[in-house]
């Protein structure tokens, strides 16, 4: 028999039954949330004149991969893919390059205005970042980051985030051996690379990944900032499809969606562990 | 030495602690606190792209007496006062359900429920357009088994909860593994000093687990609460706002009045609203929780 559980192997039958029941419905609901992809991959597999059947099949009868050659062809989905990358990445790099150093030093350093500056870092980062957008749009047209990369992913980078849990996980390090770092002789810097840094591995890589995956499912802020075809990432210039022809080709649509979803998809299936931690630590899907 | 001296000397001395907060201090000057400070003054003005005029405080009457804002803000709260308890005690009650599994079924629940929130939401709402779709999708041809005429999902009355459905399936998977995370934290001891004492297990559920996880429980509700407020991918892809702008969120409009409209002074207003709004209800939910919770 199927073992669900590992505990209620004594408990009533009227308790197995309605933890069965619940069981079920919890069932249930899970399809809710996984039936959608379901019915992506489908679309995206089947000819896209099967889209527009009424009633639709509920399995696929005919795969085909036209829909991904009409991506590839007729929409710029690789050079999306391209600029997803780069500015995920870069702001991935940076945040874990800049974001450890500050939060090393707010863990481990005693200096005049401690305090105070982590305590406004601190604040803002609970406000709405939706506040910030305008400001932020005129100041990059006017020192012409408006369509570059580094538009699309400075202010991912200034969000004080990553600095935050580096100071938190950085805490934990004990003092000593900082001292018999000093002792030894070794400088300010030698010491953060060589002794910090390596102990702070799994930190690096949650950080990283939840920087990576928020800025590659961002969107708001993309759309704003870019304007070329060419520089559009991933979630704008599949959002675009659909506003650019005048009857949605769901089988496309569905193509993109899928090419989308892949990439971080089966990054979230080998890395779970840090991205279950990134993300709970601080995910707010836009 | 005067206390200047002292000060100059031991920041001297921590000079490389100033070193290390600097990349990250001027980020955060340039690209957050400079934009913060900037979009407060923006909303005493009529600005664009290119001017800036002094107008006090024309934009918050104007934006309080709209009644297209009053809208918005009725439906920003229906998406609060819906979604915020559902997510929570829900996440809470599936949480619980989950625990005794075998880890394999757990990894399975987790995914599926995790998924959503991993995967870009702009592809998901792309999914839910197709389902929506009066006519092509799949939602109408299952109505239809029960004898339902066609719906126009994202174009009638109760578009605005069918919406909620879609956010839902976006917010559930975080607070499902803080939750799932804080049940396995807690000492099988106090289960088990429970059971000799003969406490059911409603009893154990209502008396030791969930008082034990008021902490996450606070925690959840300010963070969903100012991820509901946020809520903004899926209006803007299902529905644009409509039908007649009856799906429009504050996040919505400040988009909108921004980026279509070209109104910064009017956006920004909203914008300081919106901040006043959500720094208010934190705060409330952080006198109601008391001072045992701390995140």
């Amino acid at each position: 028999m199927l073992t669900v559980t590992n505990e209620l192997k004594q408990g009533s039958v009227r308790e197995k039954i309605s933890f069965g029941v619940v069981l079920f419905l919890v069932f249930l609901l899970s399809l809710v949330f996984i039936f959608p992809f379901y019915w992506m991959l489908k679309g995206a597999f089947q000819p896209s004149s099967m889209a527009m059947e009424v009633p639709p099949h509920f399995f696929p009868v005919k795969l085909t991969l036209d829909n991904f050659v009409k991506l590839f062809t007729k929409t710029q989905a690789m050079r999306w893919f391209l600029n997803t990358f780069i500015v995920a990445g870069s702001a991935c790099v940076l945040t874990i390059l800049i974001g450890s150093m500050g939060g090393y030093a707010f863990a481990k350093k005693k200096f005049p205005g401690r305090e105070p500056i982590f305590w406004v870092l601190l604040t803002a980062m609970m406000l709405p970042k939706q506040v910030m957008l305008i400001p932020l749009y005129i100041m990059m047209n006017k020192y012409g980051l408006y369509d570059t990369y580094p538009g699309m992913f400075l202010p991912m980078v200034a969000w004080p985030l990553g600095l935050f849990l580096f100071r938190q996980f950085m805490q934990g390090i004990p003092d000593a051996l900082l001292d018999a770092a000093r002792i030894d002789g070794a400088g300010e810097f030698a010491t953060f690379r060589h002794v910090i840094l390596p102990m702070c591995t799994s930190a690096l890589a949650t950080v990283g990944i939840l920087y990576f995956v928020n800025t590659w499912n961002d969107y708001m802020w993309q759309l704003i900032i870019t304007k070329s075809t060419n520089m559009a990432t991933l979630s704008v210039g599949i959002s675009k499809v659909t506003r650019t022809e005048s009857a949605v080709d769901y089988g496309l649509l569905m193509a993109g969606a899928t090419f989308g979803s892949f990439f971080i998809g089966a990054a979230f299936l080998f890395f779970q562990k840090y991205f279950v931690r990134g993300i709970t630590m601080g995910a707010v899907k836009g | 030495m005067s206390a200047v001296a002292v000060l100059w000397s031991r920041m001297r001395k921590e000079k490389a602690a100033y070193l290390f907060i600097l990349p990250s201090v001027l980020l955060f000057l340039l690209f957050v606190l400079y934009p913060l400070v900037r979009s407060f003054v923006l909303g005493f003005q009529e600005a664009n792209l290119v001017s800036a005029k002094w107008v006090g405080l024309a934009n918050y009457i104007e934006i309080l007496q709209d009644p297209r804002f009053h809208t918005a803000l009725i439906n920003t709260m229906l998406f609060v006062v819906f979604l915020v308890p559902t997510v929570v005690f829900m996440s809470y009650f599936v949480a619980l359900r989950l625990a005794p599994l075998t880890s394999r079924w757990q990894t399975y629940f987790r995914a599926a429920f995790y998924l959503p929130v991993v995967v870009s939401g702009v592809m998901i709402s792309m999914i839910w357009l197709w389902i929506f779709n009066p006519v092509y999708g799949l939602l109408n041809t299952v109505v239809g088994f029960f004898g339902v005429k066609p719906v126009a999902w994202m174009g009638y009355r109760g578009t605005l909860y069918w919406l909620m459905v879609v956010v839902f399936t976006f917010n559930f998977g975080v607070p499902l593994i803080i939750y799932m995370a804080a049940i396995n934290n807690i000492p099988e001891e106090l289960y088990e000093a429970a059971r000799i004492d003969g406490a059911g297990k409603r009893t154990v559920n209502w008396k030791i687990t969930w008082p034990l996880l008021k902490p996450s429980t606070f925690f959840l509700f300010v963070t969903q609460t100012v991820a509901v407020f946020q809520t903004w991918v899926v209006i803007q892809l299902l529905t644009n706002g409509g039908p007649a702008h009856s799906t429009e969120t504050i996040v919505f409009q400040i988009y909108m009045d921004a980026f279509w409209y070209n109104q910064y002074g009017r956006a920004s207003a909203m914008g300081m609203i919106l901040l006043v709004i959500i720094v208010f209800l934190t705060l409330a939910q952080k006198l109601y929780a008391g001072d045992d919770v701390s995140y």
